[in-house]
């Protein structure tokens, strides 16, 4: 949350963009904000139990994929931070 | 082939009616014949900013009833020769018609006018589902604003759902100042957000109120705002016409990417 504190109100824009990100993922998949939390978390979890890392290293995001596609190069590649 | 469009947004008070009226108006100076419907049962509107608040004598509701016939209750816009309004009825509410009733009311309009504009209440209940009952494709407004872009999000999902097969986006109140200041999202970032194609975007403009004041539309006149519609009413043709860059003033970045963007 280090980006948090150096918002002003210049960014109220940007910040509006992001809240609605957030708001429309919850919208439009009928997930809460606790359960999107509980989600990353696990997920974190998930990849630190098999790999050398810290979970807070870990930035995890949930994105609204405007197209959806089959085969390889459909593939979203994770990047894992930090390795 | 008549075309019916619905002119929506979740959000009330984001410029519907406004829209409504002006694109209509719009459309009858492109020659096209254009008959506005206001949906709105019980806090009907369109006739207001039409200026046309007057000379009502028989309302949609009517018609649908078999009170009247459909000429009786057209009123001509004496402005334009081939602008009609259908008004709403003041004193009932949403569930005096059916969507199965809205789809032969509009199915009749279709015989004689080239546009049908359908005036869409706030909200996702009857009111909209009347609304978008007979409509081959949708307006949604939208203001740049956190809530606004919340509601159409809905409503854009709700007219998928409901088999819609365009749905086009307008935004309304655009202030290119607050966007410069980073203090409002920009076209690019609605339309981002939202994933639909734009029809155009309308300035935030004083005129727009002293018009509404005076019940005299304005578009196609000299104001931005004005221009800014008559282009839009270009595009529901589907003439190419590109973004108006709304920043007053020369010299400015104004050229910012996404302003001129041809269509």
């Amino acid at each position: 949350m280090i980006g948090w504190n150096l918002f002003h109100r210049r960014n109220s824009g940007c910040i509006a963009k992001e809240r609605l990100r957030g708001m429309l993922l919850s919208d439009r998949t009928n997930c809460s904000y606790d359960t999107m939390d509980m989600i990353k978390k696990d997920f974190r979890r998930t990849i630190e139990k098999y790999l050398e890392i810290d979970a807070k290293d870990i930035e995890v995001r949930l994105e609204i994929a405007d197209e959806t596609g089959q085969g390889v190069n459909n593939v979203k590649t994770i990047q894992i931070k930090g390795l | 082939m008549s075309e019916v469009i619905v002119i929506t947004s979740g959000k009330g008070g984001v410029g519907k009616t406004t829209v409504t009226a002006n694109i209509g108006t719009g459309l009858a100076k492109l020659d096209q014949k254009v008959v506005l419907v206001d949906t709105d049962i019980g806090l009907r509107n369109l006739d207001v900013v039409m200026g046309l608040e007057n000379r009502i004598v028989y309302n949609l509701v009517d018609v649908i009833e078999g009170n009247c016939r459909m000429k009786q209750a057209l009123i001509k816009d004496k402005r334009y020769p081939n602008l009609y309004l259908l008004p709403a009825a003041q004193t009932r509410d949403k569930s005096a018609v059916t969507p199965e009733q809205m789809i032969k009311l509009t199915d009749d309009l279709r015989e004689s006018f080239d546009y049908i504009l359908l005036d869409c209440p706030a909200g996702i209940e009857q009111g909209f589902k009347n609304a978008i009952a007979g409509a081959d494709r949708a307006i949604v407004v939208t203001t740049p604003e956190v809530s606004a872009i919340r509601d159409a999000d809905r409503i854009i999902g709700l007219l998928e759902a409901n088999e819609i097969r365009k749905t086009d986006l307008l935004i309304n109140r655009l202030r290119v100042d607050m966007v410069r200041r980073g203090d409002m999202m920009s076209v690019d970032d609605v339309v981002e957000i939202l994933a639909v194609n734009l029809l155009g975007a309308i300035p935030d403009d004083e005129s727009v109120v002293v018009a509404t004041n005076q019940g005299e539309p304005l578009a196609g006149n000299d104001e931005m705002a004005g221009m800014a519609f008559l282009n839009i009413c270009r595009r529901v043709t589907g003439e190419a016409v590109p973004l108006m860059d709304f920043s007053k003033g020369k010299g400015f970045l104004s050229k910012v990417s996404g302003l001129f963007k041809k269509h």
